[in-house]
């Protein structure tokens, strides 16, 4: 039995549809009740249900054998999996977004830029690639709200359609990262099930 | 001034202590190991723990830089403790043992230092057991380690795992032949190594690439399993050197057909991971349970010619902590109790008798606190020690044994005991 990692939010219903469709009829019930844990024995999956930001560590550590999660989750931790497969859904970009006023141009003027984000690492490596100085303060949600509220010059923040940053006087700035959601394979997992794994690959991309 | 601590027994974060059961478990599986490596004639090294940072950091490439503890000696030099063996017995060989026969085979059975976050029960200190094969370039010599890394996973009684095996000719052939510039082979690589199918097309169009080439350098994620794949790479380029690593490998599935071992073995072309020293087969052990290499070596031509005579060379590590892990508990985890506690005043006048006795391989405890007859019983009982050596005379010995008390010849003890 393979146990696949699956994420909460917002990428979890597409998820659920694309094992649904090799026969895990009943997975969305993991949406429902409040168990964390789901399984499937006629189709051979085991599924734990786990915030996307784990997703990677519990495939890493061969907690599960597979997971599904976006590339944006995946280059912030860098942790060592396969990636065979782009699913095509839960596109988003991250982006680096502030309030109007202030523009490129005045970043490299500041002694230091005060930047908020869920995700330290690659906004770090954004701005100092670029030569800029900054601090990151790591936030675990409600980005947004940071320059409004003297948190933080600007924010890196992933944004699906835009409209949150507007809502809260932001626009995009910069786009880092293009993402959508990833099929992931622990590599020991994918040597000991190879046929199993590829051809449910296979299947996954012709759906 | 000292830093506050809250407790005596604090542990700096990445380290641990064995003992009783578990160092009992880690010794047991590198005593096999050591047994196993001497029958196939392999002779033990034992370098230092730590060397100059530049010479223990020759041709590991910048992912080792980033892992290696660094200390400063007095007089301003940079030491490092080591982060593998396999440099330290390439410089040996180099340096020193240049004029022997050839091949020499070395093994090591040691603790290595990497600044990683602990993972898969492997800390910051971890042990490592290997082999280093050196000065033969054959296709036996590729098998012959990768037949020993088998045996000594067998060995070590794992039931399920299997063996990645890779060729770092074919992808550095096609990177020759693409003419591609290095940051483009960094993308390349880094969506191969993640099986990133439409990462690496990306990667392939943003170098300019079509035809031909690019459709090899994205089929490689797919040439991965049995010998088939093989059949498949050999189609993929005329460059010589990917040739003869496709031959190379045809010859090493080959001999390990002939060991009856071929179903521990996967060959996986789209693997460029490992020591950035690896220039020929290069492999991974994986098993059930745990997400992370249990084994990993390869083939590395030319890191002992940096340190002297070049020679060619293959080795393996075994990541001892791991697979202790993957065991789960199983593998002998007794702690070795003594045959025989001898009373203080037998140990202290029968001292020949006793020695005689652990000559034999008897495990014989002295109680060295005149404990009464009494204390000493309970003492056998507690421990669960099955013979007690009460009184005794120059000839005979007054024993509590599983078979009853009685006065027995020393000569009448088994040989070994039971």
């Amino acid at each position: 039995m393979l146990c696949v990692a699956m994420p909460k939010g917002r990428l979890f219903r597409p998820a659920a549809e694309l094992f649904a469709a090799l026969g895990c009829r009943s997975v969305q019930a993991l949406a429902e009740g409040r168990r964390l844990i789901h399984e499937e024995p006629e189709a051979g999956f085991r599924f734990v249900l786990v915030k996307p930001i784990d997703v990677p560590t519990y495939v890493e550590y061969g907690a599960a054998d597979l997971g599904i999660v976006g590339q944006d989750v995946l280059r912030e931790f860098e942790r060592d999996l396969y990636e065979p497969l782009r699913l095509g859904f839960g596109g988003c970009r991250l982006v680096v977004a502030g309030p109007p006023a202030l523009r490129a141009t005045d970043w490299a003027r500041r002694p230091i830029l005060r930047v908020a984000s869920k995700y330290p690492r690659l906004a770090r490596q954004y701005f100092l690639d670029r030569g800029l100085s900054i601090e990151i303060v790591t936030l675990a949600g409600s980005v947004e709200l940071a320059p409004q509220a003297g948190l933080a010059d600007l924010i890196v923040d992933v944004v699906d359609s835009g409209r949150t940053l507007a809502a809260n006087g932001l626009v995009e700035i910069e786009t880092i990262l293009l993402s959508q959601a990833c099929l992931v394979v622990n590599r020991a997992s994918h040597k000991l099930h190879l046929a199993r794994i590829n051809a449910m690959i296979e299947q996954m991309r012709k759906a | 001034m000292t830093a506050h601590r809250p407790f005596l027994g604090a542990l700096p974060y990445g380290v641990r202590d064995l003992f009783l059961e578990e160092a009992a478990r880690l010794s047991s599986l590198e005593d096999t190991w050591r047994r196993l490596f001497e029958t196939w004639a392999y002779v033990r090294v034992i370098p230092p723990t730590y060397e100059h940072y530049d010479v223990l950091l020759t041709g590991s490439g910048m992912e080792m830089e980033e892992q290696v503890f660094r200390v400063l000696d007095r007089e301003g030099n940079i030491l490092a403790l080591r982060p593998d063996l396999t440099t330290q017995v390439a410089r040996i060989v180099g340096t020193k043992l240049f004029d022997l026969p050839l091949p020499l085979r070395f093994y090591y059975v040691a603790s290595v230092f990497r600044f990683n976050e602990p993972q898969a029960g492997r800390e910051r200190e971890f042990r490592q057991a290997g082999v280093e094969l050196i000065g033969a370039s054959t296709a036996d010599a590729d098998a012959e380690v990768l037949a020993l890394t088998i045996e000594a996973l067998r060995g070590a009684g794992l039931p399920e795992f299997q063996l990645n095996v890779g060729h770092l000719g074919l992808f550095r052939a096609l990177i020759a032949e693409a003419r591609l510039a290095p940051t483009l082979v960094d993308d390349v690589r880094a969506a191969l190594n993640r099986k990133d199918a439409e990462g690496l097309a990306e990667a392939v169009g943003r170098a300019g690439l079509s035809g031909p080439i690019a459709d090899a350098l994205q089929s490689l994620p797919t040439l991965c399993g049995g010998p088939e794949v093989l059949e498949a790479a050999a189609a993929l380029s005329r460059h010589p050197s990917a040739h003869a690593a496709i031959e190379r490998l045809q010859a090493v599935r080959g001999l390990l057909e002939l060991r009856g071992m071929l179903g521990h073995v996967i060959f996986d072309l789209g693997e460029t991971r490992g020591m950035d020293y690896y220039t020929g087969i290069a492999f991974e052990g994986f098993c059930p349970g745990l997400g992370f290499p249990i084994a990993s070596g390869g083939r590395y031509d030319e890191l002992i010619g940096r340190f002297g005579q070049a020679r060619p060379a293959v080795g393996v590590a075994l990541s001892t902590e791991r697979i202790l892990l993957a065991l789960n508990g199983n593998g002998r985890r007794n702690l070795t109790r003594p045959d025989l506690l001898a009373a203080t005043a037998v140990a202290r006048e029968r001292s020949a008798q006793i020695e005689a006795l652990r000559q034999r391989g008897w495990r014989v405890e002295a109680d060295v606190l005149e404990r009464s007859e009494g204390d000493l019983r309970a003492l056998a009982t507690q421990r669960g020690i099955p013979n007690l050596a009460l009184e005794a005379t120059s000839e005979r010995v007054r024993l509590v044994s599983p078979q009853g008390e009685s006065w027995l010849a020393w000569s009448d003890l088994p040989g070994r005991p039971a």
